[in-house]
């Protein structure tokens, strides 16, 4: 086993991140425990993170401690494994417009203790401008104006 | 001298220009409470304490806060360490979020998810009658009825021999094992009919009560599908009548979209279920459509803003609909 970034862990030809809730999964990956300490599997057809890492990403900003906002977090499979790296001590903001994954979302988040549910829209970042400002903003929103509203974003947090 | 103010997760904050910070006022960890300073204005108290300023609540401040939080939730102890206010926050933003949610989950949902139920349990009792034609075919071919009163005499007497009416057949003889599971299956499509018939009554009752004015104009299980496919009472409320219109008949739309010339533009999608519609003479089909689907768009708006029954809107349509004529 490699550590290959901060957190992310290469067996062969998958990826993996320590499971923060252990004996629990968030979208039935696979599970894998070695010397004491379980990993959860990072399935690339399900993130694009993750099939982003595995074709040869080379530097992934986030760490142990980051605080993150999370446009268009969906139902948490990718946030679920940046829960994994950034542990305890750091933080998810996750945005996401439908109540319908929203409603996925909630049970990760009230497990895991860092990932902050946020009912939005990301075009109208005045509706949770109670948040902090972040270190890094992840943006996957499925939006013609994808980019403006990551500028937008970015300048307010 | 300007005090800059704001609210934050953690209580209010006073800063001066230069960001150093006034005066603040903490409030408990509780989600709640939080939930509240959030929503609530800056109580008249929290201004009045700050003496020798003039106070404005304003973004300078709040992107002062939202730089410190952490710095300040700590040193200020509203937590004792940075996981406490990790967990403090989530909670907080599950609360917000909840509550948010729960405006999203409506009535007209309801009436979404029995909708879409009953046109895939039309589709399966379709199939399962073609399943038990073809099987119970090979006993007795003869056999012709309707659907329905085909699988209730399956369920009632089995054999055909059993059946009223019965001379000859060219169909197989059939063992008692085998006529028994027939005769269990066609009481399982029995039950799916009458929990269709249930689901249309319920259906029925449903779109009248939370769409009054819709439900005038088309029949209710019409109303009720087209609500589904847009979703929900709000999406409809914010369709043009075009797309009402329309609704339905995408496939024939994008069609005409990409090739305009050979193609005609469709002239109804769901709509067309309505009588008016199917009974009109050619040329004048599309009309009523257009007239049907603008009236469509006002009832949707009432409904969902005001819920108030509007009788006019029927009295209007039927006046236009016979001005074409």
């Amino acid at each position: 086993m490699k550590e290959i970034f901060n957190g992310v862990f290469r067996v062969g030809k998958n990826i993996y991140t320590k499971n923060l809730t252990p004996g629990s999964r968030v979208y039935g990956e696979k599970l894998f425990v070695s010397a004491g300490v379980e990993y959860r599997e990072w399935d690339p057809t399900r993130s694009k993170l993750s099939a982003a890492i595995l074709n040869g990403l080379t530097t992934l900003p986030i760490r142990s401690g980051s605080v993150i906002l999370y446009l268009g977090i969906s139902a948490g499979t990718t946030a679920s494994h940046i829960s994994d790296i950034i542990g305890k001590d750091g933080l998810i903001y996750g945005v996401e417009f439908a109540e319908r994954m929203m409603r996925e979302l909630i049970p990760v988040s009230e497990k895991r203790k860092n990932i902050i549910p946020i009912l939005a829209d990301a075009r109208k970042a005045e509706e949770y401008s109670w948040i902090e400002k972040t270190d890094l903003i992840y943006v996957d929103v499925a939006d013609p104006q994808e980019m403006e509203i990551f500028i937008r974003n970015a300048k307010m947090f | 001298m300007i005090a800059h103010i704001t609210k934050s997760p953690i209580g209010w904050f006073a800063f001066d220009d230069s960001g150093e910070l006034l005066y603040y006022q903490l409030i408990r960890p509780d989600p709640e409470e939080a939930l509240g300073v959030l929503t609530k204005p800056i109580p008249k108290t929290f201004f009045n304490s700050i003496k020798g300023y003039e106070t404005k609540e304003d973004g300078f401040a709040r992107d002062i806060i939202s730089n410190r939080i952490r710095e300040y939730a700590l040193s200020l102890g509203f937590v004792e360490t940075p996981r406490e206010l990790n967990e403090f926050l989530t909670s907080l933003g599950i609360l917000i979020t909840k509550k948010k949610a729960k405006k999203f989950i409506t009535k007209d949902k309801l009436i979404v998810q029995a909708s879409s139920t009953l046109d895939d349990l039309n589709k399966q009792i379709n199939t399962f009658f073609e399943h038990l034609c073809e099987w119970y075919g090979l006993h007795y071919p003869e056999l012709k009825l309707d659907n329905e009163k085909y699988v209730k005499q399956v369920a009632q007497y089995g054999l055909r021999e059993e059946m009223p009416g019965f001379k000859t057949s060219s169909g197989l003889a059939l063992s008692e094992r085998d006529i028994e599971i027939i005769k269990s299956y066609s009481s399982f499509i029995l039950s799916a009919l009458q929990l269709k018939k249930e689901l249309e009554k319920y259906i029925k009752e449903a779109t009248r009560e939370t769409c009054p004015n819709i439900t005038s104009l088309i029949e209710p299980l019409l109303a009720a599908r087209i609500l589904a496919l847009a979703g929900s009472l709000e999406r409809l409320a914010r369709m043009s009548s075009s797309t009402i219109q329309l609704l339905g008949a995408e496939k024939a739309l994008f069609r005409h979209l990409k090739n305009k010339k050979k193609v005609k533009p469709p002239k109804y999608g769901l709509i067309f279920f309505d009588k008016r519609i199917q009974n009109a003479p050619k040329g004048e089909a599309g009309k009523i459509a257009r007239i049907l689907a603008s009236k469509l768009m006002m009832a949707a708006k009432i409904d969902y803003y005001s819920g108030r029954f509007e009788p006019k809107l029927k009295d209007d349509m039927e006046k236009e609909i016979g001005r074409i004529k």
